[in-house]
């Protein structure tokens, strides 16, 4: 995995330990803690090469603009704790990216807090060759904050993925929407729980879900569960959930036109996943997607 | 030249037999009008020639020059020069036109085509056809009025430049306006080493592309053959005539009641 050219920030975290930094912003690194004091891009990639357990926290100050670019590049099993706050006013585009070349297991649990008017965007982009249980909780906890999430998942072979994505209401006036998007191939197994929790009194809130999955083979297992808990009446409230194969039509109409079935079917996941493209803001990223995904759907 | 060999062709769909025996030949320079009620077999044939899946053949051969067509992918009947026009054309969200169509050529040649070539001669052909400019940056098809879809699949027809066209109601959606442009391009196209099959329902395309042949299928079978005439009668007496032939078959009208002119299709849609 190679330093992004476009992003002046730049760190890698070792099994725990920071291996190597460069900031050019006002960043500070302490007790794997991560505070961004001013507007910046930051590319994180954190490395595990020996089992066990891993935290890392990021603090992002008021009033930023801040990209971050995370990629876990994994070999062993592991067990990974994070918790990022977003202060108050915040704008955060955010892209999550896992890499493995093992059949491992890989556990995480991110919690994101999300405080008064910040807003934060992120795609979790999981092409990768490992089985993973990833629950991912964002919870908005003052007036006016608000997140989008978008997850691309291809679950292959023997893999087995599971993902809790959890929008939880704290506040009043706050907002939620996720997308979540999967394919799964081959004997593998996908398994996306979308959540959506208003609590009582958290009145005009917005928690919106989609969950798609694409099943490509016989043999491999799909669940899109949607969930919405929502104690509050004046709320608005929508989710959806939907397990189905890739249009025959479709690829016939493509394949008429001399594209290989394969090439036909790489068109249109790419075409499917493209939502969760949208929240990419770094061209370079958006040709690695292009690529990664080619080279593990095998289209 | 080339030669599209269409020999006793049966086909069924979901255990229906649809064509029962169809014998059609078609050489490059010729222009061959497919004539017709809805619903006796005109799409079935083309589309069993592209290899749709839904489709099963049953019987029967058809071969492009000495390839065996039915033993062949639907893209490599496509790379072999077979193209069609499709009546409905699929919409596809998420992809988007360009990337298909740059895809869709670089699968015909063995060098795929710069970038460069390929968006001058793609402008180029938005213009000929007066389409949206935005065309190429727009998803497949989605949200195209019915005219735009039908001039996308003629342009598709420029870009890849078959030897064999099959154009499944190209004519249907189109303006009067848009009819003359998308006429242009087929003209445009006529070459020794180009061949079409045109279904229609109506006189105007065959004025303005002037067949070559012209055959009559009902009931699974081509009937009658002929030229020009076929055509004139048609359109003055409807097919009725074909029946006191003594070829037995159902035209839409006695099926259910319709307006003249509107499509079978849509009409069982409602």
């Amino acid at each position: 995995m190679s330093r992004l050219t476009d992003i002046d920030n730049y760190l890698v975290v070792e099994n725990g330990q920071i291996k190597e930094s460069t900031f050019k912003q006002d960043i500070q690194i302490q007790n794997q803690t991560l505070t961004i004091n001013e507007d910046a891009k930051v590319q994180i990639i954190y490395k595990v090469t020996q089992e066990g357990d891993y935290q890392f926290d990021i603090i992002l100050k008021e009033h930023l603009h801040v990209d971050l670019v995370e990629m876990y590049e994994v070999s062993t099993k592991c067990h990974f704790t994070k918790n990022i706050k977003i202060n108050e006013s915040c704008e955060v585009l955010r892209y999550v990216e896992k890499n493995s070349q093992e059949n491992i297991s890989i556990d995480l649990d991110e919690n994101v807090d999300v405080c008064a008017n910040a807003h934060i965007s992120c795609a979790y982009v999981e092409l990768t060759d490992y089985s993973t249980l990833s629950k991912v909780k964002y919870q908005l906890l003052e007036e006016g904050a608000s997140a989008r999430l978008r997850l691309a998942s291809l679950s292959k072979e023997q893999e087995n993925k599971h993902y809790e994505m959890t929008l939880e209401h704290l506040a009043p006036h706050t907002y939620g929407d996720m997308d979540n998007y999967g394919i799964v191939k081959s004997k593998a197994s996908l398994l996306i729980d979308g959540i959506g929790r208003i609590h009582k009194g958290m009145y005009q809130s917005d928690t919106h879900q989609t969950n798609k999955i694409i099943v490509f083979d016989e043999g491999c297992k799909a669940q899109a569960n949607p969930y919405l808990y929502i104690d509050e009446y004046d709320v608005k409230a929508s989710h959806g959930a939907s397990v189905g194969k890739i249009d025959e039509d479709h690829l016939y109409y493509l394949q008429s036109r001399g594209l290989s079935k394969q090439d036909a079917m790489h068109l249109v996941t790419y075409g499917y996943f493209l939502p969760v493209l949208e929240f990419i803001s770094v061209d370079s990223l958006k040709e690695r997607f292009s690529d990664v995904l080619k080279e593990k759907v095998g289209l | 030249m080339s030669t599209l060999k269409i020999e006793n062709l049966h086909v069924s769909i979901d255990d229906r037999e649809i064509l029962k025996g169809i014998d059609l030949t078609i050489n490059t320079g010729e222009i061959h009008a497919l004539m017709g009620p809805n619903g006796n077999g005109k799409s079935t044939l083309l589309s069993a020639i592209m290899g749709n899946p839904k489709y099963q053949v049953t019987k029967g051969s058809i071969y492009l020059d000495d390839q065996n067509v039915l033993e062949m992918t639907v893209d490599e009947r496509s790379k072999a020069g077979i193209f069609l026009g499709m009546q409905y054309p699929q919409e596809i969200p998420g992809v988007v036109t360009s990337d298909f169509l740059r895809a869709a050529l670089n699968a015909h040649q063995e060098k795929p085509v710069s970038l460069f070539k390929f968006i001058k001669e793609l402008d180029k052909n938005i213009a000929d056809l007066k389409m949206d400019e935005n065309l190429a940056h727009r998803y497949l098809n989605e949200g195209f009025s019915g005219g735009e879809k039908k001039r996308n699949e003629i342009l598709q027809m420029k870009l890849l430049k078959p030897k064999f066209a099959l154009l499944d109601e190209i004519d249907s959606g189109l303006d009067v306006d848009a009819l003359k442009i998308v006429s242009e391009a087929i003209n445009d196209m006529k070459s020794e080493s180009f061949g079409c099959v045109m279904v229609s329902h109506y006189e105007r395309l065959f004025e303005l592309v002037p067949p070559t042949h012209v055959h009559i299928l009902v009931d699974g079978k081509i009937v009658l053959s002929g030229g020009q005439e076929l055509i004139d009668r048609i359109d003055k007496e409807g097919y009725r005539w074909v029946k006191e032939l003594g070829f037995d078959f159902e035209t839409e009208e006695e099926r259910q009641p319709i307006v003249l002119g509107s499509c079978g299709n849509k009409v069982k849609a409602k």
